[in-house]
């Protein structure tokens, strides 16, 4: 019993991780995803890298899941048919929803509002009504909700969601409505608003119920698939799924609660990246995880990524704690096109994995990131080890027909801009998680991974005044990896709106010991000890008259909430919104507390990261070929291309020069030097300029 | 059916509308104050402009949009007024040092007031100037909540634009809590009027007058709040500008701000005019009062005169400035913006600035209530804003032979004030959406807003902070109009009020419709009920600045529907029917506005079954009986004005030109 196995499916491929838990030993592989059941790859991937480590099904002592089911459901609209259940004179609140029109002053006339995730005649109506306090107006209606489980019952309605108002505050109604529920109809899923997220918002908290729900039957499913494949394989391991927040769960608790898994891969691979950052010695890093349509970006601090508590998924705001991530839409199938018929844009369109950029030869037509590269020399028209053969010529004639004979510009000229107007997008979302939040990202170092971030790293960061990037030893598994070094967690939390100037500390204590309790209580069914869990305490605020929050964590002396704590947070919270926001109104205008929270891990021990020694190795060894490559302000020169697993430790080589490996590709641009560390990290700083 | 009037035919291509007309005293300056170059600068800018490679430009431009973005994202997320926040009732551009803006969303604020009040040498960095003066701020603030916050931009040790934030703040004093005031006759009644001052003076704020300023509002909070938010968000934009000339170049980014605005004209002028027929036409619509004089509409008209080189629109006929707050006192380059906006939908992607206004001209005649003078009232100015939009869209379905949207009133405010159980002040101020108008290839969208991002607020978050309980927030069925596409629904939203205030409704259409395009027919108009259903039930009309409301009292609120578009009795039947299952359209306007017989069956699901024969004799007996089709209908309260000769329309007669093979082979169904 000694292998972590980190299985990460994508949409094209299905990455796997094995790292011994004893000598840090591992083993990477890729195996193509199986969209139709993609518990086929997972175990398929599985048996190969048994047989490649030479191990057996019974030394696998834990199994890692990020998955993509839950999020391809919501952009497919794939979930079940659900049933709505709502308070009275609310049946229409997915309709009107927030009033928004999306996009700029006249797009009201064209906008086409997307379809509802529950049409109306799958809503009903039951009576029974809270205040903000939680204290009963009216009591519920029990007749209505069985009447309305009953018609969905008998329309073959199989899942069903609640909400109702105010629910944050009181989940009585909603756990009776359940109860009544499941009497009439017991074979059917049932999700209530309070358990699915316990704030306030009555639209963003129901559409969550409503995806959550709709999610279930599916993620259910899907999960009880894999344990059975498990079992065929005579793998006794525990299965955990990794979650939007960066923490994982075992698999079994997962199914209710679905939506807390949409951003399952991309917050594992932000978990790698700031465990590698710290092992680089650079715990304050930015992310960025370039895919085929989009960059995922991150900001980590002290080797820690800050929390959000609602996101966007598609169309859909999605209540659930997640990871701070912003995503823009460029990545290697993002197409190149020129609006109004003359200004360059690159994205959001993508070619995606199917039919992907020109070069993949498989039907694209429109000229895309990749195609870029591969022009300027920046790609080998190989790759995954020949298991893919790229076609240079056509992208080049791609971009010639609609970009550079539109504009008058050589293809050089024309491939280096459509590199420009991607680096420019990507550096403009790294400004929303660094500059728009009061970071200075000159101060950060940048971590690329994903299939394209090496492509692309050396430009973010020129563009930024960054000057220094790491590159993971296998940037394009980074997800992967994550899932194996991450740890259970569990998030509570209560809305409970209180001023600080008549703040009820006994009330906010029992609330927090509630969700304390809840948190304790989580790690322990995972069969954590208390000596092995870590239980902390936020809570997010406002000035009084805003709407949004800040979340800001409270130091606790032991498991309990007191006065001096929040006012410790409280002062927390004007530096923060200062830090943020550029003021603060300290003494001016009071603080709102709004929700009070507690996350919870339980630990893992932690793997170690192996040193590697290459004595023998060179720069002048690791040399496989020389192309020709063309770089803004340098023009066409040779490109030497290195192979990364034969490079030296500690040797500095300068750009340009293309260093590649099994899963990546990573271009070192000219006035850029790049050195492994002793963990095979790439290390890559920027020369001084020359003035 | 009459044929169109000769003023209506499109003319020879070869003709050129001559601009000199409106160069007299006829009209009022297009642009209130101008500014020229002769900065030692001006000529290298200049000769840059041109050699700027495409590709800077492009990343520029969207770096440009990017820092507007990141400087409304920080208003969002910091602002206290709920309109600024919710309703996004704010906006941010940049303008180059001679003041026109080079970003989208064209129609924000612009810094000429500053030029107006400062000489450049008056202007240094650190500065941050403020306003909300509409009669001092050259046309480029229409009423005194929207407090502007202009930043300018230096760099190389000279001033290169700057960056503008303005947004609606809660209270500026006057009259009304709210500072929306309906029955003000002066500008003076409306709130403190701050012309254009120095609030920060190299990086110190003027204390003084913020204590004034503050002193001035009923919520003081919020007003500090909202403005320190645009200060932030003004810096955030004036950093990432300054960064940006850092990496490129004061010269080249300068440059490119003009090279910028120029390629939006040829955009406009090269891919949007061809899309427009050459000729004139004309549009009209009505507001239903300014507020003081209550059964006198006053009405919008414009002529559009569209040749190969250039949009004009002639608001020849709009009727003269009117002592309630109605009236707007910007000018036709601002109005430019506003309806410019419209060309985008031909251009898909493109950036609508400045540059627009040299190709979309907009011409007043003085004193209009468009163009209205001081000290005329505008608190209510919203009003001329969307009024001015239709009769724009009415003159549009014309030229494209009904191929434009029916005519919609997506903004509305309702609310309370009063003093809360614990004896403070409350202002619960919300802006509703409504329905959209129906369009040549989709319904109209329900319960949505003309501003792009704007929020409702939560009843969970409404209930926790105001003395109410929102019993019902749903859709007003049936209020679309009818048509093949129908007009979204208006919304019907219940509100028990807890103690003893008053309600407040800034809301237009309540005895006029929005009117229905192509043949389709006119929406319902909106207003509330106070206490519906029961004896007491009082229906209140127009805009009202203080209806008094007790303890307990239930109040409706019901935004109007939006016009319909095409023939509704050739609505495909099955999309009458789901509209009827789920409660949209009822049975009886199903059968009455479209021709459709639905019988109920017992089917959860389906509801009602369409009796397929009944309809299509229904649908021959309905068309044989009705007047021919009007490419704009108005709605029964306006034909009965036009009728009794208190309003006069020039397209009364004017014939819809609805094709309904083509309709039905769109439709797919």
């Amino acid at each position: 019993m000694a292998w972590r196995i980190g299985v990460d499916t994508g949409g094209t491929f299905t990455d796997l991780v094995a790292v011994n838990e004893h000598t840090g030993q591992r083993f990477v592989r890729k195996t193509s995803s199986t969209p139709d059941d993609p518990s086929r790859a997972f175990t398929h991937g599985i048996r190969e890298l048994l047989d490649e480590i030479g191990a057996g099904a019974s030394d696998v002592s834990f199994i890692s899941h990020g998955t993509t089911v839950a999020t391809n459901a919501i952009l497919e609209s794939k979930y079940a048919t659900l049933g709505l259940i709502v308070t009275q004179g609310y049946r229409e609140m997915l309709e009107v929803g927030r009033q928004t029109v999306p996009g700029d002053f006249g797009d009201i006339t064209w906008w086409l509002k997307p379809p509802r995730v529950v049409p109306l005649e799958l809503i009903r109506e039951a009576p029974g009504r809270l205040d903000f306090r939680g204290n009963e107006l009216t009591p519920l209606d029990e007749a209505a909700v069985r009447a309305a489980a009953r018609d969905f019952r008998d329309m073959g309605v199989d899942a069903i969601a609640v909400s109702f108002i105010h629910s944050y505050r009181n989940a009585v109604h909603e756990r009776r409505a359940r109860e009544l529920i499941l009497e009439e109809h017991p074979a059917c899923f049932v999700s209530i608003s309070s358990d699915v997220i316990r704030e306030y918002r009555e639209y963003e908290r129901t559409l969550s119920t409503c995806l959550n729900t709709g999610l279930m039957p599916l993620v259910t499913s899907y999960l009880n698939n894999l344990e059975r494949r498990l079992a065929d394989e005579h793998i006794d391991a525990r299965l955990f799924v990794m979650k939007s927040s960066g923490g994982i769960i075992r698999a079994a608790e997962m199914a209710p609660q679905p939506i807390a898994a949409v951003l399952s891969g991309p917050a594992a691979g932000i978990v790698t990246a700031s465990y590698y950052g710290r092992a680089a010695g650079h715990p304050d890093l930015i992310t960025i995880d370039i895919g085929g349509t989009s960059t995922d970006i991150c900001l980590i601090d002290r080797g820690q990524p800050n929390m959000l508590t609602e996101g966007r998924i598609d169309i859909y705001n999605i209540k659930a704690p997640m990871i701070d991530m912003h995503t823009v839409g460029a990545g290697g199938g993002s197409i190149a096109w020129l609006a109004a018929g003359r200004s360059l844009r690159v994205g959001p369109q993508s070619a995606g994995a199917q039919p992907g950029p020109v070069c993949y030869g498989r039907g694209g037509t429109a000229p895309a990131l990749t195609d870029a590269h591969i022009v300027l020399g920046r790609v080998s028209p190989y790759l995954l080890g020949g298991a893919i053969r790229l076609d240079g010529a056509a992208a080049r004639r791609a971009i010639e027909q609609h970009v550079a004979t539109p504009l008058g510009l050589s293809v050089e000229e024309a491939a280096l801009g459509i590199l420009d107007l991607a680096t420019n997008n990507i550096a403009q979302g790294i400004n929303v998680v660094s500059v728009k939040r009061g970071r200075d990202p000159r101060h950060y170092a940048l971590m690329a991974f994903g299939g394209a971030g090496g492509l692309n790293a050396c430009l973010v960061a020129d563009a930024l005044g960054i000057r220094t990037i790491v590159l993971p030893p296998a940037p394009g598994v980074t997800s992967a990896e994550g899932l194996l070094s991450t740890d259970v967690r569990s998030d509570r939390v209560v809305t409970d709106v209180q001023r600080e100037d008549t703040l009820d500390i006994t009330r906010l204590a029992r609330e927090f010991s509630t969700v304390h309790a809840q948190v304790r209580g989580d790690l322990q069914r995972e069969g954590f000890a208390a000596d092995d869990t870590a239980v902390s305490a936020f809570a997010d605020m406002r000035y009084v008259g805003q709407a949004y929050e800040v979340r800001v964590p409270i130091t606790l002396l032991d498991d309990s909430l007191s006065e001096a704590a929040v006012r410790q947070a409280i002062k927390a919270f004007h530096r923060a919104h200062d830090d943020r926001f550029g003021y603060e109104y300290e003494g001016k205008q009071p603080v709102e507390i709004v929700n009070i929270g507690a996350t919870g891990f339980g630990l893992f021990p932690r793997l170690k990261l192996a040193a590697m020694s290459r004595d023998d190795a060179s720069w002048q060894g690791a040399r496989r070929e020389v192309r020709r490559g063309v770089f803004r302000g340098v023009g066409e020169v040779d490109l030497p291309v290195y192979e990364r697993s034969l490079a030296p430790i500690a040797v500095p080589l300068d750009g340009p020069a293309i260093i590649e490996q099994y899963d990546a590709t990573f271009v070192l641009e000219p006035g850029w030097r790049a050195e492994l560390d002793a963990h095979g990290q790439i290390i890559v700083t920027q020369l001084a300029r020359e003035v | 059916m009459t044929p169109p009037s000769t003023s209506q035919r499109p003319l020879d291509t070869s003709v050129l509308f001559d601009e000199a007309r409106y160069l007299t005293d006829d009209y009022a300056p297009r642009r209130k104050v101008s500014f020229s170059r002769d900065d030692e600068h001006w000529p290298r800018i200049q000769a840059l402009k041109d050699s700027i490679d495409s590709v800077t430009l492009d990343v520029l431009e969207w770096a440009l949009e990017a820092a507007i973005d990141e400087g409304e994202a920080a208003v969002e997320r910091t602002a206290v007024s709920t309109i600024v926040r919710e309703q996004h009732d704010y906006r941010a551009s940049l303008n180059t040092v001679d003041c026109n803006s080079v970003t989208r969303v064209s129609w924000a604020a612009t810094a000429d007031p500053i030029r107006n009040y400062y000489t450049l040498n008056e202007i240094h960095e650190g500065d941050v100037y403020l306003y909300n003066d509409i009669h001092e701020s050259s046309g480029t603030i229409g009423h005194l909540p929207d407090f502007c916050v202009v930043v300018p931009i230096f760099s190389d040790g000279r001033l290169i634009g700057f960056a503008q934030v303005f947004g609606h703040c809660n209270d500026v004093g006057g009259k009304v809590s709210g500072s929306w005031p309906l029955t003000a006759t002066t500008v003076f009644e409306e709130g403190i009027q701050v012309p254009p001052i120095k609030f920060y003076a190299r990086g110190v704020r003027n204390e003084e007058a913020w204590k004034i300023i503050l002193r001035n509002s009923r919520y003081p909070d919020d007003l500090r709040g909202d403005i320190d938010a645009f200060v932030g968000a003004t810096r955030i934009i004036q950093r990432r500008v300054e960064e940006l000339c850092r990496r490129y170049g004061t010269d080249v980014v300068e440059a490119a701000f003009y090279r910028i605005m120029d390629r939006c004209e040829e955009i406009v002028r090269e891919e949007a005019l061809p899309h427009i027929p050459d000729g004139e036409y004309v549009g009209e619509d009505f507001l239903e009062n300014d507020g003081i004089e209550l059964d006198k509409p006053i009405k919008i008209k414009l002529t559009v005169r569209k040749d190969r080189e250039k949009i004009i629109v002639d608001f020849a006929g709009t009727d003269p400035q009117v002592p309630g707050p109605v009236n707007w006192v910007m000018d036709g380059r601002h109005y430019s913006k506003w309806l410019g906006g419209f060309v985008k939908a031909q251009v898909p992607g493109m950036i609508v600035n400045e540059g627009l206004t040299r190709v979309f001209k907009a011409y007043l005649p003085p004193r209009t209530v468009l163009s209205a003078e001081y000290p005329a009232a505008g608190a209510d100015r919203m009003d001329c804003m969307l009024r001015m939009i239709g009769a724009y869209m009415a003159a549009m379905a014309k030229a494209t032979n009904g191929q434009m949207v029916g005519d919609s009133q997506c903004i509305q405010l309702y609310g309370f004030y009063g003093r809360d159980k614990q004896g403070k002040d409350f202002l619960y101020r919300e802006i509703f959406g409504a329905g959209s108008g129906g369009r040549p290839f989709a319904d109209g969208t329900d319960t949505v807003d003309l501003v792009p991002d704007s929020k409702n607020l939560p009843t969970e978050f409404i209930e926790q902070r105001f003395p109410v309980i929102v019993h019902r927030v749903g859709m007003f069925a049936d209020s679309g109009g009818p048509g093949a596409y129908r007009g979204g629904l208006g919304y019907l939203k219940d509100v028990e009020i807890l103690v003893d205030g008053h309600f407040l409704t800034v809301s237009y259409r309540t005895i006029f419709s929005c009117f229905g395009v192509n043949g389709g027919l006119a929406g319902r108009s909106g207003g509330a009920l106070i206490n519906p259903g029961t004896p007491q039930e009082q229906h209140v009309l127009f805009k009202r600045e203080a209806v008094p409301v007790k303890a307990g009292d239930v109040v409706r609120i019901l935004t109007p529907g939006g016009g319909g578009w095409g023939d509704p009795l050739a609505r495909i039947t099955e999309w009458v029917r789901m509209d009827a299952v789920r409660g949209l359209v009822s049975v009886q306007s199903a059968r009455d506005d479209y021709g459709v017989v639905l019988q109920a069956v017992d089917d959860k699901r389906r509801g009602y079954e369409v009796d397929e024969a009944a309809t299509r004799t229904l649908r021959d007996t309905l068309r044989a009986a009705r007047p021919p089709l009007k490419m704009i209908n108005r709605g029964e309260h306006a034909e009965q004005l036009i009728r009794g000769g208190r309003i006069t329309v020039s397209d009364f007669d004017y014939p819809a030109a609805f094709d309904e093979a083509a309709y039905v082979a769109a439709a797919g169904v």
